[in-house]
């Protein structure tokens, strides 16, 4: 004779019937694969609890329209022309030169000391010249340093000429500056990197010295007219990437002036 | 304790999370197996959900809300199991019932025939509500949280989950209790 239960009860009590532990393969798999699993970490904290945006397929698909959109404007921006600007931006500053006869746009919490008298053909245009414009962001926040000088050149010389005397005169300039007991090795040629630029509409060459004097040089020379021209960046080893983007920036924005 | 562990391992301390294991590796285990109703599939759905506990705690807003969240979690390995093996309808375990020789044994293995059938019938979703309900005990109000899912669905996912269960039970226990005279 069967006993007639809730169906409520049978559900519960064919339920309770299954296994109640794991087999030890599920808990031996478990700790030996979790280390090595690499834990996600919330994207934003509120009041020190994680939060995780739930995402739904809606969400989802307009997420993905966002970073479509947002790839698209960045395409746009690498490759189309930049607007006109009508004026700098407000936290850029513009320095003009009489002596030099140029202008560059930098950033307005730098200063300039200007030079006070010319710089010599062949010679190097030092952080400590008085023949520089040396600017510096101010205070220093990093020992970042803008040097722009320029020199006469002699008729008929070509910028491929004067780069190779240039990087001649830095080489000698160096070693003129040795003290007693002092060595010094010049950059590896494999280290120092030499690209074409065009600064101004005038053809320019870009030296870059990953380590030089335990610096990282980015020098930059153009010719115009009978001119020639140093633009130096003199900055710290371990900001290369950031540097290269700032100061071809700078570079961007440098104008000759009549 | 528990809360704890889970707190320590939500900061990424794998001694923490190793000690948590055991301690929630069976429940979850079972639910998994009563939701597939296959000892592998169970085993393989409770492995993800534990690692991938591992892997999201870190999101985990509340550890007081811990078994809930991994419940959760169970349970989505298990629709992902099945998702993976359509096959899962068709794994049927059948207890003979000429091994019992008692009337009411026989009738309970009658009982398990019969709600293994109907159950098999249902989707992954209502299977999980029913468990997580009958099971594990949670009132439908704490089965939709858990799932994240709207009470009103919970309460219709168990409605329909049941009455396709007893109409099951009772389509299959009907021809065979006549033919035996049962209902007489």
């Amino acid at each position: 004779m069967s006993t007639i239960r809730p169906f409520d009860d049978r559900l519960g009590a064919w339920l309770e019937a299954g296994p109640a532990s794991a087999p030890d393969a599920v808990s031996d798999t478990v700790l030996a694969a979790f280390p090595a699993i690499r834990q996600r970490r919330p994207l934003i904290v509120l009041g020190g609890r994680p939060f995780t945006p739930k995402v739904g397929q809606k969400a989802r698909v307009a997420l993905a329209l966002v970073a479509l959109l947002a790839l698209v404007v960045a395409g746009a921006k690498v490759f189309l022309p930049p607007p006109p600007q009508v004026g700098p931006p407000e936290s850029t500053r513009v320095f003009f030169s009489s002596r030099y006869q140029y202008r560059l746009e930098l950033q307005a919490d730098w200063t300039v000391k200007p030079a006070t008298r010319n710089l010599a053909t062949l010679e190097t245009p030092w952080v400590d010249s008085d023949a520089i414009d040396l600017y510096q962001p101010s205070p220093p926040a990093s020992p970042v340093s803008i040097i722009v000088a320029a020199v006469p050149l002699e008729p008929g010389t070509t910028l491929d000429a004067w780069a190779e005397s240039t990087t001649r005169a830095i080489c000698a300039g160096k070693l003129t500056r040795l003290g007693p007991g002092e060595t010094w090795s010049p950059e590896p040629a494999e280290q120092r990197t030499l690209e074409g630029l065009v600064i101004d509409g005038e053809p320019a060459l870009l030296h870059t010295y990953p380590n030089c004097y335990s610096f990282f040089h980015q020098w930059a020379v153009v010719k115009h007219g009978d001119r020639a021209f140093h633009i130096v960046w003199l900055g710290v080893r371990d900001t290369r990437a950031e540097a290269r983007a700032a100061f071809l920036h700078i570079l961007d924005s440098f104008e000759f002036t009549p | 304790m528990k809360a704890d562990l889970v707190e320590r391992a939500r900061r990424g301390d794998q001694d923490a999370f190793a000690a948590l294991v055991p301690a929630v590796v069976n429940r979850s285990y079972a639910i998994a197996y009563r939701i597939l109703r296959d000892p592998d599939a169970a085993q393989d759905a409770t492995q993800q959900a534990l690692l991938e506990a591992w892997r999201d705690l870190p999101t985990l807003a509340d550890v007081e809300r811990f078994d809930a969240w991994l419940n959760r979690l169970v349970v989505n390995a298990c629709y992902s199991s099945t998702r993976r093996d359509r096959r899962w309808a068709a794994k049927i375990r059948v207890l003979p019932t000429s091994q019992y020789s008692t009337p009411d044994a026989a009738a309970d293995v009658a009982d398990r025939d019969e709600l293994e059938r109907g159950f098999q019938r249902l989707t992954p979703e209502q299977r999980a509500v029913v468990v997580l309900h009958h099971y594990v005990g949670y009132p439908l109000t704490e089965v939709a949280a858990t799932l994240d899912i709207p009470i009103g669905t919970a309460r219709s996912r168990h409605h329909y989950a049941i009455q396709q269960l007893r109409a099951a039970v009772e389509a299959d226990s009907r021809p065979a209790f006549t033919s035996q005279g049962r209902l007489a």
